[in-house]
């Protein structure tokens, strides 16, 4: 079973031709991470944007891992967009940390991308576990497809075997925290989001209908906010670039303004 | 002769003094009686014809005296002066009907055996050699005083022992008499309700020594006694109480005993202590959970050879409120704090935090708002907004954020409202945030430094303080010693904001490192403001005794300190509508005064309003007065309640406010037969002597009460009395006049003058 998947993963890497062109643009990113990031400097600021890396089944993927996708061009524009439109006192460079780093539970909020090549050993899922019960946030974005949400699904139950999946209202809170989003819209990764401005598709393979979802605790706290069939991450990344559609990085980063404030108030 | 011509004993000439008892305005009408004499004598001087200037003189002179004497007699001149009277002085004798008079001596027997054997009618040797001397008049007294004719009247069943009472009460009745003095047979064992100078000055004036016989040991050697507990008016439900436990004991230095704690006959707290030499106080933690006026009882292990059982238990009351309790958290900016705060509280139904949250310029994020209109223009800009919550957490807010109304308004919730305030640490807080200039810097319990350090940030590690290990919200434990253990392994929290002093009457709670001045980081601080509390929590991240690594998922910590710190900031918040008793047990027959607060919305006094006292007995009877207003203080009415049957009652206040009533709390007032008697029971012969010596009698310990006699013999009261004297009618004065005036009648004739 975990061949057929591995397979099918194969299949849709490199095989179809539209992700191979994404996928060079994704080696582009890659290059640009050579090493682990210097730790922060102590607890000076409030808020450290912190990427958590997992083990996958791509690790060896371009000498990097799967976690590493749009690091951290993608995080540093984020940021640079946090300082000026909050007033959060944001380290202003990129913070990427080990799940099972005990300095982990230093930053409350975390952010994961490409999950569905996400592979956990144990010790991974129970420190995101104990992370996530201690009250830590995990946001997760930039998995597309049934394939990914399945894969994506399996590794939640190594951290949270019985804990339903649900989809997010749009009166929630997180969709209010700073920018009123009323409707969730999908995001494209650079190459899709340039075909749609031809009136091309956003979607990557079978993931057409973006959703928010999560996964809550006993008492109704948002522990895991799921952006699936979407990328919030290619957005900030290429913010810059003109030909990147505007609403889709504007909506991008209301939405990452809107849960890193949720995170740091609910 | 003397007698007869100036009408009293020359001794009282030689012994008084001369007074007079004009007016003042009668007095200023001298000088013109002079003046006119002086008319007259000079009238005479201005007489020509045959008269000569000797005879002018001779008249002027005898004239003049005459109309002097007139004058004399017209100023109502009195002597002051002590005499003995014929008939014997008269002593009243106030004798103790408490309850504590039953108690035992070693070595005299009960106390009332005492004044069986000296005031009998007919056996009793104290009162027959004072009979022999003077007029003897018997007073019980307890919780009211009355005139007796012996001793068969007393029953030693009173409570309460109102000494002051009893001796206004005496010098009533007997006032007019020649009192040599009154004697108080008492233990002393009293507690008066108002201060005694103004009583003792009164009969230091009027010139009636008190004599004291002390009944009972100074001391007793072998006995415990709860001498005090102390607990709050008021907590919340499910908060830890810390009650204050006094124990004093004599002979049994080292024992251990039991100390048991009672709520409405549930043991709620059990633990062996070692008895201390004297007094010893602790402080135990409580846990409460049935809400509404509670009953705690404490007892002490009682020893089979104790003088006085009834005194190892003592009973306070409590009122467990199950309100909820409104906090208003505001941030200058986002920050994990406000997260784990809430989060911290979410499952405490007695809190309630609502955040306010910059999350922009100008542009605010609102949290666990109640409705759409809260905080819907940021931070309060009116009293009523603001007051509506019970305690105020400023975060990391920079100055400049809040106006100097807004500022004044919230030293105005803390010192009038009786609202909580916390400070919590930040890059904007403290002399950071431009607070060391400010209104708010006034309140603060901490110094804030001259200099803002805006590049300051370090990991501390927290201590507690000896004043923290006895504080209910910083218990975090079921233990003291657990407590201890759990603080000193917490991890390290950030500090931006480098405080080092408290202000003068300021407790520091928790310290960090000391530097080599040995002077400690602030971690919390508090102090009273007016009515309510402000704390100081300079620290950035308390959220990492919550995520920190080492922090295990069961630890509760986090959780725990803030609840109990909120709920300790804020349970003791006024409502608008409070209720004081001036005591939470009498004795039966007793009054108990309530004492009640009336607000407005706006927390300032309310004015011309009639509330009621409600006292429920235990079978829903009710009696109800009305609470008039304090003449001079604005919103403050009280009332007397008489109980009059033991019992176990509840009291509220209640106000009929536009069509709807409104309750104060309700709290409990237990009614018995002996009150407090029991307790600081052994003779207080502190009291009895002051009582002596500031009336100018005199103290005596029961074996030496046969002095007592002699002692008034050889007062001057008594049937010696002070008399004022008039002096205008001696028989004197009209033989010097008329002489005077036959005198000059007879110049006249005979220097043949008109």
């Amino acid at each position: 079973m975990k061949y057929a998947k591995l397979f099918l993963l194969f299949l849709t890497a490199f095989l179809l031709p539209a992700v191979a062109t994404s996928q060079s643009l994704q080696q582009d990113d890659q290059a640009q991470t050579t090493t682990q990031p210097d730790p922060p400097p102590g607890n000076s600021h409030e808020f450290y944007f912190t990427r958590g890396i997992y083990s996958g089944e791509f690790d060896d993927y371009d000498e990097g891992g799967r976690w590493a996708v749009d690091y951290p061009k993608s995080d540093h524009q984020f940021l640079i967009a946090l300082k000026r439109l909050s007033v959060i006192d944001a380290y202003g460079s990129d913070n990427a940390i080990e799940l099972t780093d005990p300095a982990l539970r230093q930053f409350p909020l975390l952010y994961v991308v490409e999950v569905g090549s996400m592979s956990l050993t144990q010790a991974e899922a129970l420190a995101l576990r104990n992370y996530l019960l201690a009250g830590g946030l995990l946001v997760i974005d930039d998995f597309w497809g049934s394939w990914a949400w399945d894969q994506f699904l399996s590794q939640m139950q190594l951290v949270f075997p019985d804990r339903a999946i649900v989809e997010v209202p749009p009166e929630h809170p997180v969709f209010h925290a700073f920018y009123n989003i009323d409707r969730v819209i999908q995001v494209p990764n650079v190459r899709q989001g340039w075909a749609a401005q031809q009136g091309g598709p956003t979607h990557e393979y079978d993931g057409i209908v973006p959703h928010v979802r999560g996964i809550f605790d006993d008492d109704g706290r948002m522990m895991v906010l799921i952006n699936w069939n979407t990328d919030l991450g290619d957005a900030w990344e290429w913010a810059d670039n003109p030909d990147y559609p505007l609403k889709f990085s504007t909506y991008a980063f209301e939405m990452g303004i809107n849960f890193v404030i949720y995170g740091m108030t609910h | 002769m003397f007698e007869f011509l100036f009408k009293y004993p020359a001794e009282y000439f030689a012994e008084g003094r001369f007074i007079s008892v004009l007016a003042w305005w009668q007095l200023a009408l001298l000088p013109l009686a002079i003046a006119t004499l002086a008319f007259i004598v000079l009238g005479y001087f201005k007489l020509r014809g045959r008269t000569r200037n000797r005879d002018r003189m001779a008249i002027a002179l005898l004239r003049g005296t005459a109309l002097a004497v007139i004058v004399f007699s017209l100023s109502r001149p009195l002597l002051e002066v002590t005499a003995q009277m014929p008939q014997p002085g008269v002593v009243g004798v106030l004798l103790d009907n408490s309850i504590s008079m039953g108690l035992a001596d070693a070595q005299l027997g009960t106390r009332s055996d005492f004044i069986a054997q000296q005031l009998d009618a007919e056996s009793g040797s104290l009162l027959r050699d004072l009979q022999q001397s003077f007029d003897v008049r018997l007073f019980k007294f307890g919780a009211e005083t009355k005139a007796i004719s012996d001793i068969g009247a007393m029953d030693y069943a009173d409570g309460d022992s109102d000494l002051i009472e009893a001796l206004r009460f005496a010098q009533t009745t007997m006032q007019g008499e020649p009192i040599a003095g009154l004697i108080v047979i008492s233990d002393g064992a009293l507690q008066p309700d108002e201060p005694l100078d103004a009583l003792l000055l009164g009969l230091r004036s009027a010139r009636i020594p008190v004599y004291s016989i002390g009944l009972g040991e100074s001391r007793y050697s072998r006995d415990i006694e709860i001498s005090q507990v102390k607990l709050p008016d008021t907590v919340l439900s499910g908060s830890r109480v810390m009650a204050e436990v006094s124990i004093k004991q004599q002979g049994y230095d080292g024992l251990p005993v039991e100390l048991l704690v009672e709520d409405d006959s549930r043991i709620v707290h059990k633990q062996q202590i070692r008895l201390r030499p004297g007094t010893q106080s602790l402080k135990i933690p409580l846990a409460t959970a049935d809400t509404g006026p509670r009953q705690l009882e404490f007892h002490l292990t009682a020893m089979d050879d104790e003088q006085v059982a009834a005194n190892n238990s003592r009973q306070a009351m409590l009122t467990v409120d199950d309100r909820k309790m409104r906090v208003l958290y505001y941030e200058g900016e986002p920050r994990f704090e406000m997260k784990f705060v809430r989060r911290a509280v979410a499952d405490d139904d007695n809190l309630g935090v609502t955040g306010l949250i910059r999350t922009a310029d100008a542009k605010y994020y609102r949290v666990g708002i109640e409705s759409r209109e809260e905080l819907r223009n940021g931070f309060p800009i009116t009293r009523d907004e603001l007051f509506a919550y019970d305690a105020i957490i400023l975060g990391s807010v920079e100055n400049s954020l809040l106006s100097r109304e807004q500022q004044n308004m919230i030293v105005e919730f803390v010192s009038e409202r009786g609202g909580g305030l916390l400070m919590l640490g930040g890059r904007h807080a403290f002399s950071e945030g431009g607070y060391r200039d400010s209104v708010l810097q006034q309140i603060a319990p901490v110094v804030m430094p001259e200099q803002a350090q805006t590049d300051f940030t370090q990991q501390v590690k927290i201590k507690p303080t000896a004043a923290a290990l006895v504080h209910p919200a910083l218990l975090i434990a079921d233990s003291n010693e657990k407590s201890i253990a759990r603080w000193l392994t917490l991890p390290a929290l950030t500090m931006v904001n480098p405080i080092r002093r408290i202000k003068p009457g300021a407790t520091l709670l928790l310290s960090g490192p000391a530097n080599e001045q040995g002077d400690a980081y602030v971690a919390m601080a508090w102090h009273r403001y007016g009515r309510g509390k402000v704390v100081a929590f300079p620290v950035q991240n308390s959220w990492n005794w919550q995520m920190h690594h080492e922090i295990g998922l069961e630890d509760q910590t986090h959780e725990l300190l803030w609840r109990q710190l909120l709920r300790w900031l804020t349970e003791t918040v006024p409502r608008r509508l409070s209720l004081d008793l001036s005591a939470q047990k009498i004795h039966a027959g007793g009054v108990v005064e309530l004492r009640s607060e009336v607000l407005q919305a706006d927390f300032s006094a309310q004015r011309e309003a009639a509330p009621r006292g409600v006292l429920t007995a235990a079978d829903g009877s009710e009696q109800v007065i009305t609470l008039g207003a304090h003449p001079s203080l604005p919103g403050i009415y009280a009332g007397k309640l008489a109980v009059a049957d033991p019992g176990d009652y509840l009291v509220h206040v209640e106000l009929d406010e536009q069509g709807a009533v409104t309750r104060s709390g309700e709290t409990r007032l237990l009614v018995t037969r002996a009150g407090d008697e029991y307790f600081h029971s052994e003779m207080n012969d502190k009291l009895l002597r002051r009582i002596a010596d500031q009336s100018n009698g005199n103290f005596f310990a029961a074996k030496d009460a046969g002095k007592l006699v002699a002692a008034l013999e050889n007062n001057d009261r008594g049937s010696r009395t002070l008399l004022r004297l008039d002096l205008w009618d001696m028989p004197i004065l009209f033989v010097l006049l008329i002489t005077l005036l036959c005198a000059e009648w007879g110049y006249r004739r005979w220097r043949s003058l008109a």
